[in-house]
């Protein structure tokens, strides 16, 4: 009975999966081809966390960021067959990521309205009352590091969309040149340049909050 | 080396990429510009600050909604921007045929009434239980075409007397009978 029930619950949601622990990303998908359901869904664990903060950061739309994310996987269960086994998986899996936050911010730039929701989804946000994260600080020092965690995130928000895109994949999601052109489609000048600017911006955004 | 070049070589440090010289000549100036340390200093509390938000973590029901939605996925048209372009058309061409649409009842109204001022008013006998008058107006030349969504729209009616006639159905309790 207890068995049943423990069967039919990690149907539902699936507990961290142990038979694929130590493997390579490049493992689990020949497992997911080879037709072991399970590997996909470890796929999917490995990944979920990490595209929805990714696309989140490019989008600025926790909602439309999991959507995605869910179009990402769809795309990645399609067309795994055609993935060159030759490259990175996570590369692979970032690119379709970035790709699909690039129509999106550029759907948004065509549809005002959605701007619109965006931007009042985020004033609800900034609106809500102070919370004291941890009482042992004192209210001043929580107040500044309130207000620099708000000053960081209007600063990345406010690069424009391919420096931002080159800027989070390198300083968030620690990936290398080489990896952030062939998500970007761009060559490791563009991505050099890019990466210098929006560090230029987004020190220049952060600088006046230090006095 | 200068802020200009500092800055432009600010990407090269960060990520170890400059030469055992040219990073001597970097933190030489690093050292004796207070403009440029300030960048450094802003730059770097910042990222530290970004790498330190809130993470946020998908949930069990997301990972659950997403294997479904893959697993049942019968390999239907994901939305895409070109699909989001021809809804946008779609609905700009509504848009459109509305606006259309109310100039044409806007510029069709005003011409309707000027008719009815010259006009006599006759209040027919009422439409047994039906708790509903008719009242018809006479007048030259009317050219009212009724909108599909006026319940007392006009019948109009020829008669060998009267230029035109023009008959509405009205509330019994309009015409106080």
């Amino acid at each position: 009975m207890n068995t049943t029930l423990q069967s039919s619950h990690s149907t539902i949601v699936p507990s961290p999966l142990r038979s694929f622990e130590g493997l390579d990303d490049g493992e689990v998908v020949r497992a997911c081809l080879e037709g072991d359901g399970r590997a996909f869904t470890e796929l999917v664990l490995r990944y979920q966390t990490r595209l929805l903060n990714f696309i989140y950061r490019s989008i600025g739309d926790r909602e439309r960021a999991e959507d995605l994310v869910q179009e990402a996987f769809i795309r990645v269960h399609r067309h795994l067959r055609r993935f060159d086994q030759n490259r990175k998986f996570s590369t692979w899996i970032y690119t379709i990521a970035s790709n699909l936050a690039k129509n999106e911010l550029r759907n948004r730039s065509r549809n005002p309205m959605v701007l619109f929701q965006t931007i009042k989804k985020n004033w609800d946000t900034d609106h809500q009352p102070l919370q004291f994260e941890d009482v042992h600080s004192r209210p001043d020092d929580l107040y500044h590091q309130r207000h620099l965690r708000e000053l960081v995130e209007l600063s990345v928000s406010q690069l424009p969309e391919h420096h931002r895109a080159v800027f989070i994949l390198r300083e968030l999601e620690g990936k290398s040149y080489e990896e952030i052109a062939e998500i970007t489609g761009c060559n490791l000048g563009t991505v050099k340049s890019r990466l210098n600017r929006a560090r230029n911006s987004f020190a220049a955004i952060i600088e006046p909050s230090l006095d | 080396m200068d802020c200009r070049e500092f800055r432009e070589t600010y990407t090269d440090l960060l990520d170890g990429m400059l030469g055992e010289a040219d990073e001597v000549r970097f933190h030489e100036h690093l050292a004796a510009c207070l403009r440029c340390r300030r960048f450094d200093q802003a730059y770097r509390l910042g990222v530290t600050a970004l790498r330190e938000l809130p993470c946020r973590r998908a949930s069990r029901a997301f990972t659950a909604r997403v294997l479904h939605t893959v697993r049942t996925d019968t390999g239907r048209a994901i939305p895409s921007s070109a699909s989001g372009f021809a809804g946008a058309v779609l609905v700009l061409a509504l848009i459109g045929f509305l606006a259309v649409d109310l100039r044409v009842l806007e510029h069709r109204g005003p011409t309707a009434f000027a008719n009815f001022t010259d006009t006599t008013l006759a209040v027919s006998p009422p439409l047994p239980d039906s708790g509903i008058d008719l009242i018809t107006f006479r007048f030259r030349d009317a050219t009212y075409d009724p909108p599909f969504w006026d319940q007392y729209a006009p019948a109009q009616v020829r008669d060998a007397n009267l230029s035109s006639r023009v008959r509405f159905a009205v509330p019994a309790v309009w015409t106080g009978r």
